[in-house]
């Protein structure tokens, strides 16, 4: 599966990082002011992860020439060492995981979407950097895992580190239509 | 203001100048002495030596010198300074005294004055006893004096009278009382300051040389009082440089002195002093940085030095003064010139100074709140002997005591009462109030303007505290403006509680509702409950009721205050206000906001009002109405609700003029604009909103425009930017942000219900009468009267246009020039619904090029709007733009008669015009016929008749003509001679036989003549036939004046033979022609060349063959040799 | 101010730097302030915090006075300092109790200082490291998606940095 194409990740193209925050933060505002709810907004950031997710895979594919994960502590490990490392420049440790090796948490000391954000009271309920979960759920999903993510300790919320827990829940055989669980 | 205490002495703060005494002098009786003192006085500049004079009767008793100390060593001081030692240095003890003496050198009765003088001398000097004060004797003389050494007597008679009075030569000085009065006084006065020096410089010595007598425990007072005189005698002595240097010293030294609480006081007052002196010199001496570094130094040294915890109030008083006084001196610097800056500027001193009083009183208010009952001790113990105290800085009730134990408890309990009885009475708010006001001058001038404003806000407040809440209203009500409009919203509310109370205390309604209004609105930092009790007080003086009095409040002020409320209530009448609120940010808020940029005249003018409380209680108001810039619509715009007196403002929710915080009311109006409003603007000029009752108290608040106030421009702007979720609102209502003022919309006129339509065939041609019809159909319901018509030239566009097209209702006549450009309002009549009429417009373009016009068609018709019947005007327009072309291209050309191109042509002989026209046109055009108008120059050869006449031209198609033409010779040798015109009269082949044709005339070009001596034609048959015989003349005219002689010859061709001759050499006279006959005869067929012809004129020999050949025929077909038949067809060809 | 430009991939975030900045060079002496205040570049306070104990009416009355100089000094050299990048304004005015210092930033918005007089130790380099740090600290607030430019500050992190720099009065 892995290509071998013109997009060789060692001259990865750089931008700043404060557009980069402040982009994310203008689309989380944006939709903050859109929708009546936080519960929304969180779910359209997922549903917008989820889009990207899907089509980042293939180029996280072509670039990081990484073969077929043999099992979910494979998977893990790329996600946090190659795929954290290439897309957002940090590389989250992996742990907790549980004892049937089928749920595991992506702690971030460092979250880069939130550098500034404070939330403010308001928005308590507010799931800020969950385009994350979407994005991790639609990338393994192009490969025939179904997995569940979700936030379960976050700096925004005064948690001393960011907490991402991923939980896997099938292999999708290949006959089935992608993205209808 | 009387000076206090705490004021320094004048003799400290004057500048010190040599005391001298002038006696002998009568200036009430004595006219001479008279002008001699005004001489002294009179313009005492600063080039003038500082000398302070006075007159003293000679026998004037100076005061006593005591007897000097031998030893210090029992002596004690009992303070540092004597309060009259300055005083008696600078007005009482002189450097000199001068004795004035009238005697002249040759007084008869020399002796008897000389001893008088002597004794006057004596006299002063008895006075002066152990004093070094000089003495000086003055002669006033009647007669000029000689130069020196010239008089022996008076030389003699002076060294006699030094004797007698034992003065020495430099003490006795001559004025003769003649016209130089000023410049002898002027040599007087700088010896006399020269003697005052040497006074003062032994002064200094004298105090100097007790110096080693002082032991530093015992004489600490001496080191300090020793050092000061010093450094005062040598101001006297105006060494301002020593002078600073011992001060200095003596500054020092004053804080080397044991401080206690009983004499704390001494030392900073003469701290004070001393501070003071420096301060000024070293402003004196420009150095105004050393005076600022003294004053930092002085003030850091005193802060803490209180003293008695009981007067506490007098250490806040003596720091006041320093801070004024140095205050004083800056300024004063700075009117001598000294530039101050923003951040070092005498404001600061007095604003410092300000807040020390403010602390004074604070102390005051602190430590002397005795009971009423309180009695002023008796005898009072500040009262001395003399009425003044001996030393400067000590108690009265025990001056001189240095022992730092009170020995007598009782007598300091009573002194430190009185003092603080004293205290007291002081009007410490008028004193703070004049320091602020100092410092407000100053800062005004350094460009501080927040500063300036924040001390009025003190001042405002000093009134307040002073109950002169008139003064204190005036002061915040001025700087409320300044925090408002750059948003201090903290300090606006802080401000605003202060004038409430001065409005509550004066009972002054109109401000008092103005103050609460912004206390209750958004800017107001108040807390929920403090708004509360404002509002309810509020709404009590909108039901003509007495509000609570305001929290913290004077209660005695609060007792009167009460009073006036009440008389307001029973007074009736004059009890609406009006308070224009959008230069402050009240508690309502109002937006108005027509619902359309633009309304049709037919449709009703929609607009929406917007109002919004901020208060915490519901409010109610009676009547909002909205004004018009044209006022006739305000009538429509009111809303009102009439509700019983009794009924408070609060109760009624439910009802529609009732406010409830937070939420926004929406108000619509509705109205039929005025059909003369078309196209003009409606605006609301203001809105108004009442609260109360018009027969009770009311006010109306009034919002210029369409409402907004100090603060809503930022908001908007921050509302813009905001992130922020709205929530979701029922149907009915919205989010106060997201609405914008829309205060005027246009009046449009009513959308036209008619069809207007153009049909033509364009493009136009060039001076054709362009057939524009206009098609008007009326869609409307009922019948559209008084239609008018314009059409024409849209205006607006190049001038030169408006000159070259005409319009016209009239298809019969052409236009002219007299014809405008556009018609307007063309009468049309009335049109039934679906009616339907055409007009047509006939359009002359003179010009080619493209042109807009305009067809406008206005009507009147009634509409019902609202239940209203008006007649709207409407109207409906349509452009078009027309390309104007030429109908043709005509060219003209000369050829010869044998059809060559000519680019002249030869006197009398004739030629051919050739004309073609190019249709242009896209339509077909039919040429009536057309005409050739020659010049005179020119002469037709035959009948000039048209060949095109009723010929049709579709686009591309041309038709030619052809004239023969001819022109006589031409005398003058100019460029060229007027052909004429060529006038081609057409119309569209479409047109109607009624149509105007159109004449087009193209003037022909100009063409070259030119003479030619001899013209050459032949006479030939048009062909020949092999072996017949074809006669040929040739016809030679002698066209000069001349005799020509010709030689002419013919050549032989192959494809003729030929008889006659074969050369010949003639002569033809002038006008005159011969015939030259010759038989060819031909012998093969085909277009066979003739034999030449060759001239040759001996005259001209630019006469060629060449141009001969123009003229002759060079060719002839040659039938073949036939048979009978083929004759006839040939001869058919 | 230095233009930073954190790329993204292989460089620590600013945070980070940010957070490495202020355990090494804080100052010993830095919590010295009494009040300190940001103003909008229209003039009004976006900021005011001042010591609990003392008059806080008094301190907003020192900050509104002390605009006049900060005008001043703006219009006045103004030019010279766009071209120096000199943010800094220094010492504004004394008064008998206080020393007022100013910053202003290349978009008008100022940060005023006020420090005891009798706080001697406090020096020049002092107070313009501090105006660093709130200006750093103020960026990330503008950064902030939440905050609206223009608002009242009411960020936490801002509010922290504040504290650090002001006396604490037990």
């Amino acid at each position: 599966m892995a290509r071998q194409g013109s997009r060789g990740g060692a001259e990865s193209k750089k931008m700043s990082s404060e557009l980069f925050t402040l982009t994310y933060g203008a689309l989380v505002t944006q939709l903050c002011k859109d929708y009546e709810n936080d519960e929304d907004v969180n779910k359209q950031l997922d549903k917008m992860g989820y889009n990207i997710g899907v089509r980042l895979v293939e180029d996280f594919l072509a670039r990081s020439n990484v073969g077929r994960c043999h099992d979910f502590r494979e998977t893990a490990d790329v996600i946090a060492k190659v795929a954290f490392k290439m897309y957002l420049g940090i590389t989250p440790s992996i742990t907790n995981w549980s004892p049937a090796g089928d749920e595991f948490s992506l702690i971030l000391e460092n979250n880069p979407l939130v550098d500034f954000v404070e939330l403010p009271d308001s928005h308590s309920s507010l799931i800020y950097s969950n385009l994350l979960c979407g994005v991790l759920r639609g990338a393994l999903e192009m490969v025939q895992m179904a997995v569940d993510v979700k936030f379960v300790q976050d700096t925004l919320k005064g948690d001393g580190v960011t907490e991402i827990r991923m939980k896997f829940i099938r292999r999708i055989e290949d006959n089935l239509p992608v993205g209808e669980e | 203001m009387s000076p206090s205490q705490w004021d320094f002495p004048v003799e400290l703060c004057c500048r010190p100048m040599a005391f001298v005494t002038l006696t002998g002098l009568d200036v009430v009786y004595n006219a001479v002495h008279r002008a001699v003192w005004d001489a002294f006085c009179a313009n005492r500049r600063a080039d003038r030596v500082p000398i302070s004079f006075k007159v003293l009767p000679g026998d004037h008793e100076y005061p006593k010198c005591r007897t000097k100390r031998t030893s210090y060593e029992w002596y004690i001081p009992k303070g540092i300074l004597k309060t009259g030692w300055m005083n008696k240095h600078l007005n009482l003890v002189p450097a000199l005294v001068v004795v004035f003496y009238e005697l002249d050198w040759d007084e008869p009765q020399w002796k008897e004055k000389q001893s008088e003088c002597a004794t006057r001398v004596e006299i002063v000097r008895q006075s002066l006893q152990g004093r070094n004060t000089k003495v000086a004797v003055v002669l006033i003389q009647k007669k000029t004096p000689l130069p020196p050494g010239e008089d022996v007597i008076a030389s003699e008679r002076a060294a006699a009278l030094c004797n007698a009075c034992d003065l020495s030569g430099k003490s006795l000085f001559v004025l003769p009382h003649t016209d130089h009065l000023v410049g002898y006084i002027i040599r007087l006065e700088n010896a006399f300051y020269e003697h005052a020096q040497t006074y003062y410089y032994t002064e200094i010595r004298r105090v100097k040389s007790h110096k080693e007598y002082l032991n530093k425990t015992t004489h600490q007072l001496l080191f300090v009082r020793h050092q000061f005189k010093i450094a005062f005698f040598s101001e006297l002595k105006q060494d301002t440089q020593n002078a600073l240097k011992n001060y200095r010293t003596a500054y020092n030294l004053v804080h080397e002195l044991r401080a206690h609480e009983t004499n704390m006081l001494e030392i900073k007052t003469m701290a004070g002093f001393i501070n003071y002196k420096i301060c000024r010199l070293c402003f004196q001496h420009n150095t105004p940085l050393d005076a600022i570094a003294q004053f930092r130094k002085h003030i850091d040294l005193c802060k803490k030095k209180i003293g008695s915890a009981e007067l506490a109030f007098e250490h806040a008083a003596w720091m006041s003064k320093q801070f004024q006084a140095f205050g004083d001196l800056f300024d004063e610097a700075i009117k001598l010139g000294l530039t101050a800056i923003q951040t070092q500027n005498p404001g600061f001193y007095y604003q410092q100074a300000a807040y020390y009083a403010q602390e004074r009183k604070q102390l005051a208010n602190m430590l002397c709140n005795h009971e009423p009952a309180t009695i002023y001790p008796n005898p009072d113990p500040l009262e001395t002997q003399t009425g003044v105290l001996d030393f400067y800085g000590q108690r009265p009730w025990r001056q001189g005591i240095l022992s730092f134990d009170l020995n007598d408890p009782e007598k300091e309990k009573l002194g430190i009462l009185a003092l603080q009885l004293k205290e007291k009475k002081v009007p410490h708010s008028e004193l703070t109030i004049t320091l602020l006001s100092n410092a407000v001058a100053q800062f005004k001038k350094y460009k501080c303007p927040r500063m300036k404003s924040h001390l009025m806000v003190q001042m405002g407040e000093e009134y307040y505290y002073a109950k002169d809440y008139t003064k204190a209203l005036k002061l915040l009500d001025y700087v409320l403006c300044d925090y408002r409009s750059e948003g201090w919203w903290t300090l606006l509310t802080s401000i605003l509680i202060t004038a409430l109370k001065c409005a509550y205390l004066m009972a002054q309604i109109k401000d008092y509702i103005t103050y609460s209004l912004e206390l209750l609105g958004r800017a107001s930092t108040l807390k929920e409950d403090q708004k509360s009790r404002i509002e309810k007080n509020l709404i009590k003086v909108l039901m003509n009721e007495n509000p609570d009095p305001e929290p913290d409040c004077d209660p005695v002020s609060v007792k009167a205050a009460q009073k006036l409320w009440a008389d307001r209530v029973s007074l009736s009448g004059s009890n609406i206000f009006t308070i224009e609120v959008q230069e402050f940010v009240p508690f309502v808020q109002c937006k108005a906001k027509f619902i359309s940029p633009s309304f049709h005249i037919d449709s009703p003018v929609q607009f929406d009002i917007f109002v919004k409380a901020d208060c915490p209680h519901p409010i109610r108001f009676s009547k909002l109405c909205v004004s018009f810039n044209n006022q006739e619509y305000n009538q429509y715009c009111v809303m009102e609700e009439v509700y019983q007196k009794s009924e408070t403002l609060e109760s009624s929710i439910q009802e529609t003029l009732c406010l409830i915080p937070g939420k926004t009311k929406k108000f619509t109006f509705k109205f039929v604009a005025k059909t003369e409003d078309v196209g003009k603007k409606i605006e609301i000029t203001s809105v108004d909103l009442l609260l109360g009752n018009e027969t009770g108290r009311c006010v109306i608040l009034n919002w210029h425009g369409g409402g907004g106030d100090a603060a809503s421009a930022q908001e908007a702007l921050l509302a813009a930017r905001s992130f922020k979720r709205r929530p979701k609102l029922p149907d009915n209502e919205v989010h106060w942000d997201s609405l914008t003022v829309q205060a005027s919309t246009m009046i449009i006129s009513r959308v036209p219900n008619i069809s207007v339509q153009l049909s033509h065939e364009p493009p136009a041609l060039t001076n054709e009468m362009y057939c524009l019809i206009v098609t008007i159909q009326s869609h409307e319901k009922t019948v559209a009267k008084d239609v008018k018509l314009t059409a024409g030239l849209k205006p607006g566009q190049d001038a030169n246009l408006t000159q070259k097209t005409h319009v016209t209702l009239n298809g019969a006549e052409m236009c002219d020039d007299s014809y405008p450009a556009l018609l307007t309002d063309i009468p049309v009549g009335d049109l039934q619904p679906d009616e339907k009429l055409e007009k047509t417009i006939y359009i002359h373009c003179g010009t080619v090029g493209t042109r807009m016009f305009l067809v406008y068609v206005s009507y009147l018709v009634s509409a019902t709007i609202e239940g209203k019947e008006i007649l709207c005007k409407c109207h409906r327009d349509e452009t078009v733009t027309i390309e104007t072309v030429f109908p043709f291209d005509v060219t003209a050309k000369f050829v010869s008669t044998k059809f060559e191109h000519l680019d002249k042509v030869f006197a009398d002989i004739p030629f051919l015009l050739m004309t073609d026209i190019l249709s242009a046109s896209p339509w077909a055009l039919t040429i009536v016929t057309s005409q050739l108008q020659l010049s005179p120059s020119m002469a037709p050869v035959d009948q000039l008749e048209s060949y095109v006449e009723n010929v049709v031209l579709q686009t591309g198609e041309s038709a030619s003509e052809c004239f023969c033409l001819r022109c006589p010779p031409v005398t003058t040798g100019q460029g060229g001679v007027a052909t004429g015109c060529y006038v081609i009269t057409w119309k569209r082949t479409s047109a109607v036989k009624s149509t105007l044709v159109v004449n087009t005339v193209i003037t022909l070009p100009h063409v070259i003549v030119e003479s030619i001596p001899l013209h050459v034609n032949a006479d030939l048959p048009s062909f020949g036939r092999v072996r017949e015989s074809l006669p040929v003349k040739y016809h030679l005219q002698n066209k000069t004046n001349l005799v020509q002689d010709v030689e002419v010859s013919v050549e032989p061709s192959d494809a003729f033979m030929f008889s006659g001759l074969k050369q010949i050499r003639l002569r033809i006279l002038p006008g005159t022609e011969q015939e030259m006959l010759y038989n060819f005869y031909p012998l093969m067929a085909g277009y066979q060349p003739l034999p030449s012809l060759n001239i040759n004129l001996l005259r001209f020999p630019l006469f060629t063959n060449q141009m001969l050949r123009r003229f002759i025929p060079t060719h002839i077909f040659v039938k073949p040799q036939g048979r009978q038949p083929d004759d006839a067809s040939i001869a058919a060809a | 101010m230095e233009s930073r430009r954190v790329h993204w991939l292989p460089e620590i975030t600013r945070a980070e730097v940010r957070a490495k900045e202020e355990k090494g060079e804080r100052p010993p002496l830095s919590k010295m302030a009494v009040c300190i205040a940001v103003i909008a570049k229209e003039n009004y306070p976006l900021y005011i915090k001042s010591v609990p104990t003392e008059n806080e009416l008094k301190f907003h009355y020192t900050v509104h006075t002390s605009l006049d100089v900060v005008d001043e000094k703006i219009s006045a050299m103004g030019k010279a300092l766009v071209d120096q990048r000199e943010l800094y304004l220094g010492l504004l005015y004394p008064t008998e109790d206080y020393k007022v210092y100013g910053y202003v930033t290349n978009s008008k918005v100022k940060f005023v200082m006020v420090v005891d007089s009798s706080n001697t130790a406090l020096r020049d380099n002092e107070i313009r490291s501090m105006f660093r740090k709130l200006h750093n600290s103020y960026t990330d607030v503008m950064c902030n998606p939440f905050y609206n430019p223009g608002d009242q500050i009411q960020s936490r992190a801002f509010d922290n940095i504040v504290t650090s720099m002001m006396v604490q009065v037990c």
